[in-house]
């Protein structure tokens, strides 16, 4: 008997995989006898517990080939038009697939009849990971799918819906309960699976005779709860992410074979296990690998690498699908050979899965997209986020959309280049620029009047510098009456000798005194012209910080801050000259002095 | 008088089953020589050998051109000439629609058989062609024979797949019906016997629609889509297909012969209250009742004549009309064209278990028996069946009392619009009908109704609608299999095409304090569960004078679909 590889890796189970699909019969079996009861069912749990396996390879394995036809269909760019394309590729070329995107489904009965047509089989729509309905979808989206449905409903068609979401997202599904009461009639919670179960499915899998990897003998149990334990790691948690355990066997078993063709049979040793770290470990390392493989291989830094993945993770670290165009628009620097190699690889190591009915690139699975999210550069980051704000205000209709304020265009401008706009998103942001260019136009007119203002202000200061001067000058003269009668008094002492030795010692104390209140009353003036800089000084810090900060008025600011300057620069020149004329005042004191 | 040539291509190894073959084709000749037609047999002997030593191929392909019928027969190897020219003949056949293929393989091969072998079967069923196994050269003539003898009633105008021969018997067998007889105006054929002659595509799968849709009883009709969903399916490897075939046909066979024991058991619990001197005391009617395992064909087949015999012997009113019935006794009778038509696909059952073993024949004889069996049991196609959801009485203080009846027609109806709305909109598919009147009637019925007259027979509980008795959606159609002890019943969902057991809890006396609207549902569930056990429980005591009861099973377990309620 051919031994075949047991593990998916990141992938889902499909019919196919049979052999290999252990420990969910019980909800299998509820989900298949609520087929035969509804024609509506609604399977939902956390991300990663095995949805989509169980819908694809579980509940339609119960189904024997001629009563079962599945059509599996992903959001991709539109909920509605998907759908609709998947079931005209499904007619047997009987209806082509619509050219344009669009939110209703013309001739649905006739599409659904090609459908069953070509194979005579009840028809299964699954709607995987349906919350990228609400995610990523508008309001008209979701209102088209949600008749979409009802309609479909209403027909006497042999065709069943299965809708998988993430738990998470149930509450989203209010709107579409009330158009569809039996929406959440027939539900099944895909539950993470228990210590117990997640170890049995681990000896079954060892024990299948088609699995070319089984466990050493006489120590099954030992290994499958090592391995559990090992995928637990320190958390204090009953349950396991089963693509972690995906992940963690396959790196396992390629650390034993080295074989990357995975044919090599393997048998799970406690050895093995004891040598290899635990999950955290194997995804950081797996991720870190096929980086810098791919690097390595395309001579380009590993850094360039995580760039390219970045924009297939949301800002809150889970997937988004791009197809080749979209990637190529978002990397317009990047020559797109390069950017294809760069995808190639990841799809061929699994961490990016290509699906052909959306021809778009996704990450294999959200554990991996965490690990994108947490290797992204504060750039990657910043222009993720500029791309969420343009996107969340131009998808508002217009009647209801704001403009960017400037503050929101400072932080959008710089990474325009680095990414491609759509035109509507680019006509907004020029719209926005000149509302702002009218708002600042306004705010500079009242700025003005309040600078006149000031100007008036500052003049009346000036006078007031103007008068002090005055007094200052005035004094200087009364110092110069002071010297010319000690001068005066110098002569005169000279025909008395006694006496005029007497009055000269008391001119000279004199003119100190003169001297030192001078220089007294001038350093009294630089320090409150100091403080009135340090005013003026911290003012323009202010203005700087606010201009980082980068609020609206920062060109007034700016102005008012030069021309405060200018302002001061002149008070400086004059107490600059005043300063020089009392220098050389006391420069003839001292010489007069002497 | 035409001559139909058969070209035989065989390696050494196969000398005793050419021999057989021209033998038999030698006496086979004095009796189509009478019929006006002539076969004539081209031995080309170890082909590989011939065509390497030769290099004949314009002769080769002269006879592959020339003839009527291309055999091929292997056991331990497949040639490259062999392979290469079974393409050539194919190619031919595509081409021209002749020769017609068959192909043969000795089983079981030799131990030292030669990749080459499987290598080619795989081949084959990518080409989609159907092979066929033997063991001994009789079997292989046996085989070989029937396909001469279909083909020779085809005039060997075309080797049709089987599901289009059931097709285009069935169709021209309801040609008076409304919707094959719209269908046939339509195509306008110039042989309206052979209507599918040069037929679009899609005008089949229209006539294969109108099969399953507009003619016979839902359970009938979903077991064709079944049929004919095996041969759309392009995944499907041959010989699982050939399995799938035969298992649908025997289905399709043994639902049949219940629904018809059915029909006559319903009517004859009914007559037997009236008549409780009728004698049915004979072990095909008791072994329904008390056998622990599912009767076989035939054993479903010998209560239908056992029971035609009790409604012949006590004068008892048939549950089908006389002019749909036809000639009454050839259900009976050992020799008549039916009991052998049944005996060949009741052959089929015994090699069930060995499944590897079919063959490209048995799915022929399959489809043929079920296409004789059909057209016998054609008032299938006079009959609809309807499930009873609910009904609710109403009488209010001064008005009239009534009963509202919730029904679903399990037939699709016709018309574009598909739904109708209720008063608050809410839209409800055609095919469920509430029904208000003040004729009281059973809670839980299946009618077998006729569309014309209206008159029915009511199945249950021989035929239940679990869906309706579970309060849920849709319809799950479950036919009855046999009681196994004192507590279980076996069905048959005709839905899941698989085993259901259901257990008696003996609800149905006990009053009971309900605290939450779910718990009231999953109760009333049991009730009408149990209802069934009650019906089969009279039904049985009646028709057999036992006093048989059933014995509640007790368990905590509410049922399954409780917690999806």
């Amino acid at each position: 008997m051919q031994k075949i590889y047991p593990f998916k890796f990141l992938d889902s189970y499909t019919r196919e995989d049979k052999d290999f699909f252990f420990g969910r019969d019980e909800e299998i079996e509820t989900l298949y006898r609520m087929c035969f009861q509804s024609n509506i069912m609604l399977v939902y749990g956390t991300s990663g517990t095995g949805k989509t396996s169980l819908i694809q390879c579980g509940l339609a394995n119960k189904f024997q080939s001629y009563d079962w036809s599945d059509l599996f269909i992903r959001r991709g760019e539109n909920m509605v038009y998907s759908f609709d394309k998947a079931l005209c590729e499904a007619t047997d070329g009987v209806f082509a697939v619509p050219g344009e995107i669009s939110n209703s489904i013309k001739n649905l009965a006739e599409k659904i009849d090609a459908v069953y047509n070509a194979s005579f089989k009840p028809i299964y729509l699954i709607f995987d990971q349906f919350e990228e309905l609400y995610i990523l979808g508008d309001i008209k989206e979701q209102k088209g799918f949600i008749k979409v449905i009802q309609d479909l409903l209403s027909l006497q068609r042999p065709v069943k819906v299965i809708i998988s979401i993430r738990e998470e997202y149930l509450g989203y599904l209010y709107e579409f309960e009330k158009k569809v009461p039996e929406l959440l009639r027939k539900k099944l919670r895909v539950e993470p699976m228990m210590e117990e179960r997640v170890t049995s499915v681990i000896k079954k899998i060892g024990s299948s005779p088609t699995s070319n990897v089984s466990l050493e003998k006489g120590k099954e149990d030992q290994i499958a709860e090592k391995i559990f334990e090992k995928l637990k790691g320190d958390d204090k948690t009953l349950t396991i992410q089963l693509p972690y355990l995906q992940v963690f066997l396959d790196t396992l078993y390629l650390k034993i074979t080295k074989d990357e063709s995975r044919t090599t049979p393997a048998v799970f040793t406690w050895q093995h296990l004891e040598a290899i770290g635990d999950i955290g470990d194997v995804l950081r390392n797996f991720l870190d690998e096929q980086v810098m493989q791919t690097a390595q291989k395309l001579e380009q830094k590993p850094e360039a690498i995580w760039k390219i993945l970045s924009p297939f993770v949301t800002l809150d670290g889970t997937k988004e699908p791009l197809s080749a165009n979209q990637l190529y628009d978002r990397f317009e620097e990047e020559p797109k050979p390069l950017l294809d190699t760069i995808i190639q690889a990841f799809v061929k190591s699994r961490i990016l899965r290509f699906t052909e009915k959306d021809q778009r690139y996704e990450i294999a699975h959200d554990s991996l997209a965490k690990q994108v999210n947490a290797k992204r550069s504060d750039e990657e980051i910043a222009i993720l986020e500029v791309q969420r704000l343009i996107k969340s205000q131009v998808s508002v209709k217009p009647e209801a959309r704001e403009f960017f304020t400037e503050r929101q265009l400072l932080f959008i401008e710089p990474y325009l280049e680095k990414f491609k706009e759509s035109d509507a998103e680019a006509e907004w942001i020029e719209k926005s620029r000149e509302n702002v260019e009218e708002m600042k136009r306004l705010v500079r007119a009242k700025e003005e009047r309040e600078l006149a203002a000031e100007r008036e202000r500052k003049e009346k200061e000036l006078s007031n510098a103007r008068k002090w001067l005055q007094r200052v000058v005035a004094l200087l003269a009364v110092v110069v009456v002071a010297l010319v009668f000690a001068w005066y008094s110098y002569n005169k002492a000279k025909t008395n000798e006694e006496l005029a030795n007497i009055e000269s010692e008391r001119a000279k104390k004199s003119a100190i005194s003169a001297q030192e209140y001078l220089v007294n009353s001038y350093q009294a003036d630089s320090t409150r012209y100091r403080r009135e800089m340090d005013v003026l000084n911290k003012n323009i810090e202010t203005f700087k910080y606010q201009y980082y900060a980068g609020q609206d008025v920062i060109d007034f600011d700016s102005l008012k801050i030069e021309k405060l300057k200018k302002v001061i620069d002149s008070l400086s020149m004059k107490i600059n000259d005043a300063k020089l004329k009392m220098d050389s005042l006391l420069g003839n004191i001292n010489k007069k002095g002497e | 008088m035409p001559i139909r040539k058969i070209f035989l291509a065989s390696s050494n190894e196969l000398k005793m089953e050419r021999d057989k073959f021209q033998k038999e084709i030698n006496w086979k000749n004095t009796i189509l020589k009478e019929k006006g037609t002539e076969l004539e047999l081209i031995i080309w002997e170890d082909l590989s050998a011939q065509m390497s030593e030769t290099g004949s191929q314009s002769e080769y392909n002269k006879h592959v051109k020339d003839a009527d019928l291309f055999v091929l027969l292997a056991w331990s190897k497949v040639g490259m000439y062999t392979e290469e020219e079974f393409e050539n003949a194919f190619g031919q056949f595509k081409a021209a629609k002749k020769p017609f293929i068959f192909t043969y393989f000795k089983t079981p091969p030799p131990e030292n058989a030669h990749e080459s072998l499987e290598k080619f079967k795989k081949k084959l069923s990518e080409l989609r062609h159907f092979y066929a196994n033997f063991t001994d050269p009789n079997d292989l003539w046996n085989q070989f024979n029937k396909e001469l003898d279909r083909l020779e009633a085809d005039s060997f105008a075309e080797n049709k797949r089987p599901e289009t021969y059931l097709t285009r018997n069935l169709i021209y067998l309801l040609k008076d019906k409304e919707h094959p007889k719209k269908f046939l105006t339509r195509i306008s054929p110039q042989d309206p016997e052979n209507w599918d002659n040069g037929l679009k595509p899609d005008d089949m799968v229209r006539a294969q629609n109108i099969l399953i849709d507009y003619c016979f009883v839902w359970v009938i009709g979903s077991q064709l889509r079944r049929l004919f969903a095996i041969g759309k399916d392009p995944k499907t490897d041959q010989q699982t297909k050939i399995h799938d075939y035969i298992k649908q046909c025997k289905r399709t066979y043994r639902v049949s012969l219940q629904l018809i024991n059915f029909l006559f058991l319903s009517k004859l619990w009914d007559e037997k209250i009236k008549k409780p001197g009728i004698n049915t005391d004979y072990g095909p009617i008791r072994k329904f009742f008390t056998g622990q395992s599912p009767l076989e064909l035939a054993e479903l087949r010998a209560l239908f004549r056992t029971l035609i015999q009790v409604f012949q012997e006590n004068e008892l009113e048939f549950p089908l009309r006389m002019d749909e019935l036809g000639n009454i006794d050839r259900f009976k009778q050992d020799d008549s064209a039916f009991t052998l038509t049944c005996l060949e696909i009741e052959k089929l059952e015994q090699v069930e278990k060995s499944w590897n073993q079919y063959s490209a024949w048995h799915y022929q004889t399959a489809f043929t028996a079920l296409t004789a069996i059909l057209t016998e049991f054609r008032f299938f196609a006079n009959y609809t069946l309807i499930t009873l959801k609910k009904v609710e009485y109403e009488e209010d203080r001064n008005s009239t009392k009534r009963y509202i009846k919730d029904f679903n027609v399990l037939e699709k109806m016709d018309g574009n619009n598909q739904y109708n709305e209720d008063s608050n909109q809410n839209r409800i598919p055609k095919n469920r009908v509430l029904k208000y009147d003040d004729k009281a009637s059973p809670g839980s019925s299946v009618l077998f109704q006729n569309k014309k007259i209206k008159a029915a027979v009511n199945l249950f509980p021989f035929l239940i609608d679990y869906n309706a008795l579970a309060n849920e959606n849709d319809f799950q159609i479950y036919f009855f299999e046999c009681i196994v002890g004192e507590s279980e019943l076996v069905f048959f969902s005709i839905n899941s095409e698989k085993e259901e057991s259901l257990k008696y809890r003996g609800k149905i006396t006990e009053t009971r304090v309900i605290n939450s609207e779910e718990e009231k549902i999953a109760f009333q569930k049991e009730i009408q569960l149990d209802l069934v056990f009650k019906q089969m429980e009279a039904a049985r005591n009646t028709i057999l004078g036992d006093t048989f009861e059933f014995v509640p099973e007790e368990t905590d377990d509410l049922n399954e679909d409780f917690s999806n309620i």
